[in-house]
């Protein structure tokens, strides 16, 4: 089997989404000087206390892990643009625009780097709050299902991949009903054309 | 795609720039998402070729000094990661076309979608299903029975599955097809996510102004 089951159904895992956010961008302050890195995907450096310098996060983490730099959190994480987030979450319907791997990165900075992020334990229950919100949302949403298109704007990724799997099952679902059963205002004779069609699969 | 590459190539340390690994990451990410099989990115194989030469300069800084060995680490690190998507990458299509490998063998316009060795796979695996099955049972069959070619038996990509993607550019209003063959009219504006059917957004994945999610 060239993949495993759990991952065939079009849907990633929560490792795999990880790795993904992990590509994104974030500013650090090294702590001690290193050359220029050439790798695959770019050239970062030299690293030169205290200039500041734009690293992939898994770079970040590494390098913060080995207490080589401290990491500067991004524009959005911090206590009052989160407080403001979590209000107009609230109060509107829509989902409000979050980075769209905010729960990834926000999860791997508070995990590895909390020391560099103020009232990290306030930010922890706010982006808590946040994601249950949004997930209010999204179960509310259930009701507009149906087989032609959904807007999703503002999805983070993490979001998406969970509500996948019930998505695409009763997208499909509909879709399938809808083939077999004929429309009420139909004549005839579209009826007959869609029965005819759908015995030829 | 070609524009990106060559870009890319001449201009490395614009950190700017879309590299290789971010670009085959984004097909990785299509092509998990995507029922069909898409067409093959051939970064495969620079990056093959990338993560050889890179193993060379690591092999080469191996007893100069602990900073070196440090970056060294570094360097390995990312290499892993590169080679966790090609796997990844690989295998995705591989799977598919083993499910799609009778679709596939009738169908040439597939062939250009493939590369050569994962031509070379789709008919060994297609010549192989169909000895085994013909060994373990059709031999015993009625001759009219032993077609294993009949249309209806051929397992083919769903096109009407639905997929989430996000629009790169404003496309504006657009007709898609919904249910029965109706049509009905979508406005996609850029960062828009839409649950669609795959149908509806092909030919712009395709040009690269959608990318799934």
């Amino acid at each position: 089997m060239a993949l495993p089951k759990y991952v065939q159904q079009n849907v990633f895992t929560p490792a795999e989404i990880e790795f993904i956010s992990e590509y994104e961008q974030i500013t650090i302050l090294p702590l001690q000087r290193m050359e220029t890195l050439t790798l695959l995907e770019g050239t970062y450096g030299p690293f030169r206390p205290p200039i500041t310098i734009k690293v992939p996060l898994w770079l970040a983490v590494t390098l913060k892990k080995k207490h080589k730099c401290s990491i500067q959190p991004p524009k959005w994480l911090n206590i009052d643009t989160l407080k403001k987030k979590k209000q107009k979450e609230e109060s509107l319907e829509t989902f409000s625009d979050l980075p769209y791997h905010y729960l990834e990165i926000s999860t791997i900075l508070l995990d590895c780097a909390s020391d560099d992020i103020p009232y990290s334990d306030e930010i922890k229950i706010l982006l808590k709050d946040i994601q249950e919100i949004r997930k209010r949302k999204t179960k509310s949403g259930l009701d507009l299902i149906n087989s032609n298109n959904i807007q999703l704007d503002n999805l983070g990724l993490m979001e998406i991949n969970e509500i996948r799997p019930f998505f695409s099952k009763a997208f499909n679902d509909m879709r399938k009903l809808e083939e077999v059963l004929p429309n009420s205002q139909d004549s005839q004779t579209t009826q007959s054309f869609n029965t005819s069609r759908n015995s030829a699969y | 795609m070609e524009y990106d590459r060559e870009n890319n190539s001449t201009s490395n340390d614009d950190t700017e720039e879309i590299s290789d690994v971010i670009l085959l990451m984004k097909s990785w990410i299509n092509e998990r998402c995507s029922p069909d099989i898409l067409p093959y990115n051939n970064l495969v194989n620079d990056l093959l070729e990338q993560l050889e030469v890179q193993s060379e300069i690591i092999e080469a800084n191996k007893n100069e000094n602990v900073n070196a060995a440090f970056q060294n680490m570094l360097c390995q690190q990312e290499m892993d990661r590169v080679k966790f998507i090609l796997r990844n990458y690989l295998r995705t299509r591989l799977y598919k076309i083993e499910k799609y490998a009778n679709y596939i063998y009738h169908n040439s316009a597939y062939y250009e979608r493939l590369s050569d060795k994962e031509i070379i796979y789709c008919e060994h695996y297609k010549e192989l299903v169909d000895a085994h099955l013909f060994k373990s049972s059709l031999e015993t069959a009625p001759t009219f029975l032993q077609n294993l070619n009949e249309p209806n038996m051929i397992v083919k990509p769903v096109l009407d599955e639905p997929v989430f993607c996000r629009v790169k550019e404003d496309l504006g209003d657009v007709q898609i097809q919904g249910s029965q063959g109706t049509s009905l009219t979508v406005t996609l504006k850029k960062n828009n996510i839409f649950m669609l059917r795959y149908k509806a957004i092909e030919s712009f994945l395709e040009e690269g102004k959608v990318e799934l999610l």
